[in-house]
């Protein structure tokens, strides 16, 4: 088991059911893959640094997960193939990002003895990492 | 007359010095996050070029991080790669 951090970018002009539905289908994916989704956010629709695919804007996903290497495989077909992502970025995390990431974890979970499964439920918005991306994003 | 003039270019250049330190050290910052735009935008010209660690006095191991980071948030169009 690896732990992985994955950015996609959907269509902005996606409706929020089709958001949805694409979200679920990624965590769906992962959880067949044996993979666990620790922590899922919607940064929303933002402003691209620069044109991909002729999308001006693109509806921001982030997910991290823990799952065999398998699933990035699987992940990487769905996107090649799945219309409303246009872009997505996998990452591995190494050992600093892991620690972090438990640490932050650990922090939005005050009770340890719960099972993380509430996790995909709740979009935890830590810090002012994720506003200040957004801020970033429109400021221009 | 030389030395005067010796003397204010002298000043001059000494206004332009400033104590460089790393800052990823002296916060000691367990790693560089490519989603951390703001942090990565002191670090990038207007144009969207790096700059050198030179002139940030960004320690050699946090310079290549951040050029991790950097290519990482291009990437995903959180930066981008050049600016007009
Ligand atoms: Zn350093």
């Amino acid at each position: 088991m690896n732990y992985y951090e994955n950015i996609v970018i959907l269509d902005a002009a996606l409706e929020d059911s089709g958001i949805d539905a694409a979200e679920k289908r990624i965590t769906d994916l992962v959880e067949k893959a044996q993979g666990e989704v620790l922590k899922h956010e919607r940064w929303g629709r933002r402003k691209l640094s620069y044109i991909i695919n002729k999308h001006e804007k693109g509806y921001y996903l982030f997910f991290v997960f823990k799952s065999p290497p398998a699933a990035i495989k699987l992940l990487e077909e769905l996107y090649k193939v799945f219309d409303p992502v246009f872009k997505f970025m996998i990452i591995k995390l190494r050992k600093k990002e892991i620690i972090a990431l438990q640490n932050s974890l650990q922090a939005n979970e005050p009770k340890p003895a719960e099972e993380p499964a509430p996790t995909a439920v709740e979009v935890a918005v830590e810090g002012d990492e994720v506003p200040s991306v957004a801020a970033t994003g429109a400021a221009e | 007359m030389i030395h005067k003039g010796k003397g204010s270019e002298h000043v001059k250049y000494k206004r332009f010095m400033r104590k460089k330190f790393c800052r990823f050290c002296a916060e000691k910052t367990p790693f560089i996050d490519y989603k951390d735009t703001r942090t990565l935008k002191s670090y990038i010209t207007e144009r969207g070029k790096q700059l050198p660690s030179r002139m940030t006095g960004t320690c050699a191991r946090h310079q290549r991080e951040l050029t991790e980071a950097v290519k990482r948030a291009r990437n995903i169009a959180l930066l981008s790669f050049m600016e007009k």
